[in-house]
């Protein structure tokens, strides 16, 4: 298992089997949902700017701009994660700053009683709705985005000197 | 070997220290995703603008297809005159929460089995003011089309919607 780990270069060689194992199955969960969720998105970038503009946050200026970039850069780093260990801290850090203004965004539409669908994983505008399921969701995302840098306390000398040296 | 000879100068380092690489890096990944979204729109067949007036963009729509628009205040003349069949184009639970007064449910999403029922009621010249959530909501200009395309010629979109209409403080009905 653990020449598997050192082959596939997923996460620092550092840790115990389970330690990599866990950050391994969080790094392609998270990786792969944001690969997911940027596909239909740039399909349709006119359908995910109406749901951005219906999220009721952003200046008109700045919808399409938003509804352009945000899927690409779910996209990027989402591949970074997967494909890239010496990209991954930084990858994980930027899905992890998306995943709290989408948290952010999500409560303020509820509070705000908003109805409107989601675009999380499709710009279905008749879609999945936006509830506190969707933030529960978020958190549980970005909880598993955490794990997927986190090092055990004794292995983070050990985890600064393989990724200088990848 | 000389124990005198002078030690080698430090070699710089070939990659960026902790402290920049992580925001380096990040604006790697953000070029690349601009860059992404700049090829993207290119191949298009039709490249989405990257910027637009999204508060304005229906009205601007229906004008575009030759529809009338109307504000509130001309919204509540239509009403009050009585005359006039005011259609509620969003979904029946949306419809069946709050309307305007007198309004009947012309969804769009299920408009060709709706209009079986109430377009019996109608002739090509009757006056029609449609309407939906807000001033961005498609649902009022997709009926409008419907309905002209049924042969109605004298259609107003109420671009500002039930939104509009409730902001304005005027009276509402609620239920089928």
């Amino acid at each position: 298992m653990k020449r598997f780990l050192d082959a596939v270069r997923i996460g620092p060689a550092d840790g115990s089997v389970a330690v990599r194992l866990l950050r391994l199955a969080a790094c392609l969960l998270i990786g792969g949902f944001f690969i997911r969720a940027a596909l239909p998105k740039i399909r349709s970038p006119k359908d995910f700017a109406f749901i951005v503009f219906s999220y009721d946050v952003l200046p008109d200026a700045w919808v399409n701009l938003v509804a352009h970039i945000l899927p690409c850069l779910e996209l990027v780093c989402g591949a970074a994660l997967i494909l890239l260990p010496a990209w991954r801290t930084v990858s994980a850090l930027l899905i992890g700053g998306l995943l709290v203004s989408f948290i952010a965004m999500l409560v303020s539409v509820i509070l705000r009683g908003i109805e409107i669908s989601c675009g999380c994983l499709s710009v279905d505008a008749q879609g999945e709705p936006i509830g506190w399921n969707t933030v529960i969701r978020n958190v549980i995302l970005l909880a598993c985005t955490l794990l997927a840098v986190w090092t055990p306390r004794g292995d983070r000398r050990k985890r600064i000197v393989h990724e200088s040296v990848l | 070997m000389n124990p005198e000879a002078p030690s080698r100068p430090p070699v710089a380092p070939d990659r960026p220290s902790g402290k920049i690489r992580l925001p380096l890096q990040a604006l790697v990944l953000a070029a690349a995703a601009a860059i992404l979204s700049i090829a993207a729109n290119q191949v298009r067949e039709e490249p989405f603008p990257w910027s637009q007036e999204w508060s304005k963009r229906v009205a601007s729509a229906a004008q575009l297809q030759g529809f009338r628009t109307a504000e509130v205040q001309e919204a509540q003349s239509i009403v009050e005159a009585g005359t006039w069949f005011v259609f509620d184009a969003r979904s029946p639970d949306y419809f069946e929460a709050g309307h305007l007064p007198a309004a009947m449910s012309l969804p769009r999403d299920t408009f060709d089995e709706v209009f079986l029922e109430v377009g019996g009621m109608l002739v090509p010249e009757q006056s029609i003011m449609v309407y939906c959530s807000g001033a961005a909501c498609d649902e009022s200009l997709d009926v409008c089309t419907y309905l002209e395309a049924q042969g109605f010629t004298n259609l107003v979109l109420f671009t500002g919607g039930y939104d509009t209409w409730t902001e304005a403080g005027l009276p509402t009905e609620s239920g089928l």
